[in-house]
């Protein structure tokens, strides 16, 4: 049977601090530079980067490239997926709590 | 449990932080009012080059910027709402080009209207940005540029073009500078 309440419901791949921040600010914004993220989650660019390419991987966030006064600009936007995983995971974990503070 | 409500906490904290952090480009609401303030100048500093000309090269200018600061894509992040900002300065500024050149150009438009229809159209794009970003001082402002456009609808000819000079100063420069300082300093 499906629990409504199992932790182990929860994404895996949002479980992660960093990838939920990201997914988070991402949810807020039309879109968002490569340095804003980093900037507002105060991560490091290859930590960050590493974060991205798996949330890239995932389908969750959709990438562009192009070059902005001769240096590289990456953007990232939320897809629907990735809304979708994000507020479904928000809900869960919502649900998490408030059955902890009925009980 | 305890690391669930952290992340829910952690997650409220990144939108409320998020939405503060936002910026709004005011750099080319400063060059249009700067420009308008320099063809008012002109115009009243030397009879000679008060011509539609003059007014063709400034507003191209404006354009110009406007269209390589939006290629550039400076923001860093923009809320849905700025996307929507941005888009309502777009129409407002293409359609005070429209009244002011194609207007006066075709001689549909008399040459003493255009001034107060383009204060009420500052109006507009005021009270659209007040309702956007959530700041109640921009629908004053809102409300002073119909006031205005009321007044330049009244005033003599030779009075008209200075005073929307002076409209534009105070109620579009001051109030950019004002709040391009305040995302700068953010």
């Amino acid at each position: 049977m499906k629990r409504s309440h199992d932790y182990r419901q929860l994404d895996p791949l949002l479980v992660s601090r960093i990838r939920l921040a990201v997914m988070t600010l991402l949810a807020t914004v039309a879109r968002a530079d490569f340095s804003f993220l980093r900037d507002q989650i105060g991560a490091s660019d290859g930590n960050l980067g590493a974060h991205m390419q798996r949330l890239v991987a995932a389908g969750y966030v959709e990438e562009s490239k192009r070059f902005i006064e001769r240096k590289q600009n990456t953007s990232y936007r939320l897809s629907r997926r990735g809304r979708s995983a994000l507020e479904s995971h928000l809900a869960l974990l919502r649900s998490l709590v408030e059955r902890d503070d009925s009980s | 449990m305890a690391q669930f409500r952290e992340d829910l906490a952690y997650v409220r904290r990144i939108v409320e932080d998020s939405r503060a952090a936002m910026r709004i480009d005011m750099l080319p609401l400063l060059v249009w009012g700067g420009l308008t303030v320099i063809g008012v100048t002109l115009a009243y500093a030397f009879d000679s080059v008060d011509s539609p000309w003059l007014w063709a090269v400034l507003v191209g200018v404006a354009w110009l910027y406007t269209a390589r600061r939006a290629s550039s894509g400076r923001a860093e992040a923009r809320l849905f709402a700025h996307r929507v900002l941005g888009t309502t300065w777009f129409a407002v500024l293409t359609s005070m080009t429209l009244i002011g050149f194609v207007g006066a150009f075709s001689g549909v438009l008399p040459t003493q209207a255009i001034t107060p229809v383009l204060a009420s159209l500052f109006g507009v794009g005021y009270l659209a940005s007040a309702i956007l970003i959530d700041r109640r001082a921009l629908a004053w402002l809102a409300a002073s540029w119909w006031v205005g456009s009321v007044a330049l609808f009244f005033l003599p000819g030779g009075l008209r073009l200075l005073v929307f000079g002076l409209l534009v100063a105070a109620l579009l420069m001051v109030p950019a500078l004002l709040m391009h300082r305040g995302t700068r300093s953010r």
